[in-house]
């Protein structure tokens, strides 16, 4: 799924932040990393691009689909049924079990595909990310890298087209962080999906194919005052 | 939260239905009693002592009333006498007649037919747990008046098929029974005495109870018109006679005649009267809880605004988030509903029993 921004412009708390991006494409099947300090528009850009914000001018197309077009509802739909999300911070329901959890966006939307018995993908998938064990646990009963692989589970089951994933191996340790990210390569490989992660951690940037630096895109308010 | 909306629902409720009930039970009962004749005082207790044997005080009609009224020829005439008790239950000095006007069947055994026999209603068989041929002693008013009367052991002949009213509850005996029980009549044995310094040469023995062996020795001292009923219950043969009836007593300065069916509606009025004040103030109370409600709701939406926004988050649809909470609300209120049906039908299940009876 190819993303395609024209002129996006983008702000919040009344000009305090401002993202510019005159261009930029993204192939379908791409693994991208963005990159970049605190605070510099990298999780938005992923938000603008799971239509969870819209920016005040531009375009973000995603697939053939002008995102920022979309009306709530479309945008919600589009997200659901094409975007695996992987939050900063999970955003697991706590007082759902870590297979109910994982569940979640089947029972949001009884529309999505599903492959082979949706129980046994739940299963393989956590085998994969060492969860098979906790499929019964309460979610809040978990670790803090335990939930991180949750919520990378809970994105990959539907195998979106896009795969976006915001500091997915933040609360990793090494063996696990190499873990997850081969997980995450594999599943967008298999899926000719397209990976846009964000990450501090350098070291895993040549894996990537390409690196986006988002110094580049953002004003800072003194610049846009 | 559901118990507070469960209670909210149920007071109501089980209020509404229990007085329902009471309406139902009290006017079903009057309405198969077109007239009650007493001594005056309080037409409430007049009307509840002949329609559920509870106990009254004030004042007797006697037993030539209920004669005289007999040969007016107004309609059917049946003596009532209610003052003891036996095991607790309340007995019920009538005639054979009563069983007629309130279509009692027998369920085991025989009618009354001796002095000394009883027929039990199904409830107090089953409470005193007595068939036929069994016997049965009546309570003692005053343990402490030797003068007064004496316990009377009772031969259970019969017990009388469920009808769910006060008869259910009654101790059944001819109304000479009843007398003997309240002292107005005995039976004795005359014996010689053999203590050489008696001042009477015969010692009296009373019999406690009434076999047929000593049967002939009961006797009633005095003129028996004279001797009491607490109440006559009357069915006059149409309108003439009811009008007949009442008119008999209407200047009459120490007797009564009533019309149990409007009695009870008047009775009811009052009732209807404190039911109207309890659901004003049901209504404040589901106005309390309401208003209570829409606070835990929206600390509720506050606590779960997180879990929302995952779920917005994820791409979950308005209608589908709406649905949830509508889900859980609906949930909450059905449980509440149906806690609140289950613990109202229980509760009139219970009162009907004691509304239907209100022996006491």
């Amino acid at each position: 799924m190819r993303i395609a921004i024209d002129h996006l412009e983008f702000e919040y708390g009344l000009g305090r932040f401002r993202l510019e991006i005159p261009d930029l494409q993204i192939e379908g099947g791409a693994r991208v990393a963005f990159v970049g300090p605190s605070g510099s528009g990298k999780t938005t850009l992923l938000r603008l691009l799971a239509g969870i914000v819209t920016p005040q001018s531009g375009t973000v197309t995603v697939g053939e689909v002008p995102v920022n077009e979309l009306t709530d509802a479309g945008r919600r739909a589009f997200r659901i049924r094409h975007i695996g999300f992987v939050f900063q911070d999970f955003r697991l329901v706590e007082h759902l079990d870590v297979r109910e959890n994982i569940l979640l966006p089947y029972r949001l939307n009884e529309a999505l595909p599903v492959y082979d018995s949706i129980e046994s993908q739940v299963k393989q998938q956590a085998a994969r990310l060492d969860l098979a064990d906790k499929l019964d646990s309460p979610v809040d009963e978990l670790s803090q890298g335990e939930q991180q692989r949750v919520a990378i589970c809970r994105a990959l089951l539907p195998r979106p087209e896009l795969l976006l994933a915001d500091e997915p191996t933040g609360n990793l340790d090494p063996k696990n962080k190499t873990r997850i990210l081969d997980q995450l390569f594999q599943q967008a490989e298999s899926a000719e999906a397209t990976l846009v992660m964000v990450t501090h951690d350098h070291a895993l940037l040549d894996r990537f194919d390409r690196v986006i630096d988002f110094t580049k895109f953002h004003k800072p308010e003194a610049t846009h005052q | 939260m559901i118990a507070g909306v469960g209670l909210s629902l149920y007071l109501p409720l089980a209020a509404h239905w229990a007085a329902d009930a009471f309406d139902e039970a009290l006017g079903a009962r009057a309405a198969t009693t077109p007239m009650i004749v007493g001594a005056r005082g309080s037409r409430f207790d007049l009307v509840l002592h002949g329609l559920y044997f509870r106990a009254r005080s004030e004042g007797t009609v006697a037993y030539g009333e209920s004669t005289a009224l007999r040969e007016a020829g107004h309609g059917r005439v049946i003596p009532l006498h209610v003052q003891f008790t036996a095991g607790g239950q309340p007995v019920v000095g009538t005639s054979l007649d009563y069983f007629d006007f309130r279509k009692l069947q027998l369920a085991r055994g025989e009618s009354m037919a001796l002095l000394g026999d009883c027929v039990l209603g199904a409830n107090a068989a089953q409470q005193l747990k007595l068939g036929p041929n069994d016997k049965l002693k009546t309570d003692r008013k005053n343990l402490f008046d030797l003068a007064g009367d004496y316990p009377l052991q009772l031969n259970v002949s019969g017990v009388l098929a469920a009808t769910g009213t006060a008869d259910d509850e009654g101790v059944f005996v001819d109304v000479k029974t009843a007398w003997i029980i309240a002292g107005h009549g005995h039976g004795h044995n005359e014996q010689e005495s053999n203590a050489t310094n008696a001042p009477s040469a015969k010692l009296v023995k009373t019999h406690l109870e009434i076999t047929p062996e000593n049967m002939d020795t009961f006797h009633f001292h005095g003129d028996t018109t004279a001797l009491p009923l607490t109440a006559i219950l009357v069915e006059p043969m149409g309108a003439k006679e009811t009008a007949m009836v009442m008119g008999r007593y209407q200047n009459n300065g120490t007797l009564q005649a009533l019309k149990p069916p409007v009695v009870v509606d008047e009775m009811m009025g009052m009732v209807m009267r404190v039911r109207q004040f309890l659901d004003a103030n049901y209504a404040l109370v589901a106005s309390t809880m309401g208003l209570l409600l829409a606070l835990i709701v929206a600390l509720s939406r506050r606590l779960r605004a997180q879990e929302m926004e995952t779920l917005f988050l994820l791409g979950c649809s308005r209608g589908t988030q709406f649905a949830l909470q509508a889900a859980e609300l609906l949930m909450i209120f059905t449980t509440a509903g149906i806690l609140a049906l289950v613990a109202a039908w229980a509760t009139v299940g219970w009162a009907r029993d004691y509304l239907s009876t209100l022996a006491g």
